[in-house]
């Protein structure tokens, strides 16, 4: 009966039929996002439970004791642990820095010189497709100082050889290189569909008013470009603080701990040296809190200023 | 355009010599681990470089023969052909059912979504290990494939929702007029409409699980995958084997490589709609 009467109504009015049109498919989304959740939250909540418990796995003996905020602010107290927030930070200014100074001109250059653009994009997603580690391993080989041909073209052209991975002044230089090398494509590509969105007519009246390239790029590009900018930004903000494999095929955190990053650490305390997955966790879960926070910043930041242009 | 800036002719060869240039400084090191893969150890070690030499197969022989690539090539496959298969399952249907209905806290679900990018690798890691320790899940191919879900899930219904979300509503709305439901919209509507969309988001997806490292160097101890082995590879007998090394690189990129060419025109949308533009 019950049936019938949908069927019926169904059938027969169209407002209700609409209305049924209208209701979720609950399963669609439910079991995806369970699934999502368990993925996401298990290792999040987990995370948070290890991180306020005292927990080493070479002592799996040892009481499991709550320790509230301990690990954190041991995290934030030792000198190794604050160097390798340092040494993010550092890493992520370099990279991101480098990307962006390489792929905001290469952008410009591309879209003001070549029609081509749908192939140099191609030419562009190549780089990105290589595994990190395989990156990695070819960029240790040239940065070899015995066989590598970086320092062997610095010598042909009559500069000093540079110590690349074993001198702690350049090392985290060469890793923002090569993730520089990997993912500058990235924010080209990311601005290039910003300037196809740039209406032509812009320029032109600008180019009526007597304006120069120059005060194009500063009052017409720039500005319509900076939502582009910020989102590259971000994301190549957030993939440099997940780089792992850079870090530990070139260097593994040295010399010393001038390249160890939070990542890096945490593996070193919680994996390799102590088992001390707790204060490992507790840095991960910090540099978790320090991202959302940097991310919320950099956002408002570009919003903000958005008026005076 | 050229006339848009109207640069000179100098301005203009200047402008396209530095972007060759820098495609030349992008492509050197994959031009360089390539023909290294095919040197000899005495024309790999000479300096000045040797652009000319005779190329030999001893490399890939020496991966194949006596380190037995194989093997961490099919587990690289089936764990990556997991993870990518589920999410892709899971993510089609998460990114149909968003972009085609309204939901309570759709900005929060979308948003959550898109956040677990954020997640420090470790932070996610760890608690995988200590929770896999108690299992007895270490080394176990179906385990790590799990924890690659972290990463594939997110990123196939970002995409997908993004590319579904460029397609009319009024498609399935006709099919739903015809008396179609949900699943029958689903099934016969947009996937259909979808296979390119999901055939980018599953490429996207491959390209960077294929490569993972770390969540496989923490998990995996005796069934390494291949990017683990690769690795293990610096540590194979006293002297460094780049020639082996490189060989083992242009494989593992062979397959990234493919599918990117093959698929290069919606891939470049789909690094695009990563980012959202």
């Amino acid at each position: 009966m019950a049936v019938r009467a949908q069927e019926l109504s169904g059938g027969q009015h169209p407002v209700r039929r609409a209305a049924r049109a209208q209701s979720r498919p609950w399963v669609f989304l439910v079991i995806p996002l369970m699934a999502m959740a368990i993925v996401a939250f298990v290792p999040l909540f987990y995370a948070i439970y290890i991180a306020t418990h005292r927990i080493i796995l070479a002592a799996p003996g040892l009481e499991r004791s709550f320790v509230g905020l301990d690990n954190f602010a041991r995290v934030l107290s030792a000198e190794r642990s604050l160097n390798a927030f340092g040494v993010t930070f550092n890493l992520l200014v370099l990279s991101v820095g480098l990307s962006v100074l390489i792929g905001l001109p290469i952008a410009v250059l591309i879209y003001s010189h070549f029609r081509a653009r749908a192939w140099l994009a191609v030419l562009l997603i190549i780089p990105m497709a290589i595994p990190k580690v395989v990156a990695a391993l070819v960029w240790n080989i040239l940065y070899n100082p015995l066989i590598g041909v970086i320092n062997y073209g610095l010598s042909v052209i009559g500069l000093p050889e540079v110590n690349w991975l074993s001198d702690s002044t350049n090392a985290l230089l060469a890793i923002a290189i090569v993730d520089a090398w990997q993912w500058a494509p990235f924010v080209i590509l990311i601005l290039l569909a910003g300037l196809e969105a740039v209406p032509g007519n812009f320029y032109e009246a600008a180019a009526i008013e007597g304006a120069n390239p120059l005060q194009m790029f500063r009052h017409i590009t720039f500005p319509l470009l900076r939502p582009f900018l910020t989102v590259a930004v971000i994301f190549r903000a957030i993939d440099s603080l997940r780089t792992f494999d850079y870090v530990f095929i070139l260097t593994k955190g040295g010399p010393g701990v001038s390249t160890e990053t939070v990542d890096i650490y945490a593996y070193h305390i919680g994996i390799t040296e102590s088992g001390d997955i707790s204060t490992a966790t507790a840095a991960a879960l910090i540099l978790l809190v320090l991202t959302i926070i940097g991310v919320t910043i950099w956002v408002r930041l570009m919003r903000w200023g958005e008026e005076y242009f | 355009m050229t006339q848009r800036f109207r640069p000179g002719w100098l301005g203009r060869w200047l402008g396209r010599g530095t972007v060759f240039f820098y495609l030349a400084v992008l492509y050197f090191p994959i031009y360089w681990m390539v023909t290294m893969a095919f040197k000899r150890r005495v024309d790999i070690t000479t300096l000045p470089p040797k652009i000319f030499f005779e190329p030999i197969l001893d490399n890939f022989e020496w991966l194949f023969v006596h380190q037995n690539l194989m093997e961490p090539l099919l587990r690289s496959f089936y764990v990556t052909t997991l993870a990518v298969g589920i999410a892709v399952l899971l993510g089609t249907m998460a990114a149909f059912a968003l972009s085609r209905y309204r939901w309570p806290a759709q900005n929060h679900i979308e948003f959550w979504i898109i956040s677990t990018r954020m997640l420090p690798p470790v932070a996610v890691i760890i608690p995988f290990y200590a929770i896999f320790i108690q299992l007895r899940l270490l080394d176990n191919l179906n385990a790590l494939a799990f924890t690659y879900l972290t990463l594939t899930l997110p990123l196939v219904t970002w995409l997908l929702l993004g590319f579904l979300r460029s397609i009319p509503r009024e498609i399935d709305e006709a099919a739903r007029i015809d008396g179609a439901n949900s699943w029958q919209v689903f099934w016969y509507v947009t996937l259909p409409i979808a296979r390119s969309g999901i055939a980018t988001a599953a490429v996207l997806a491959f390209i960077f699980t294929w490569g993972e490292l770390f969540f496989a160097f923490i998990i995996m101890s005796v069934s390494i995958t291949t990017p683990v082995a690769l690795v293990s590879l610096t540590a194979v007998g006293l002297e460094v084997k780049y020639g082996e090394m490189a060989a083992a690189g242009t494989i593992v990129v062979i397959p990234s490589l493919v599918m990117a060419i093959l698929f290069r025109n919606t891939i470049v949308k789909g690094f695009r709609s990563m980012a959202g533009v």
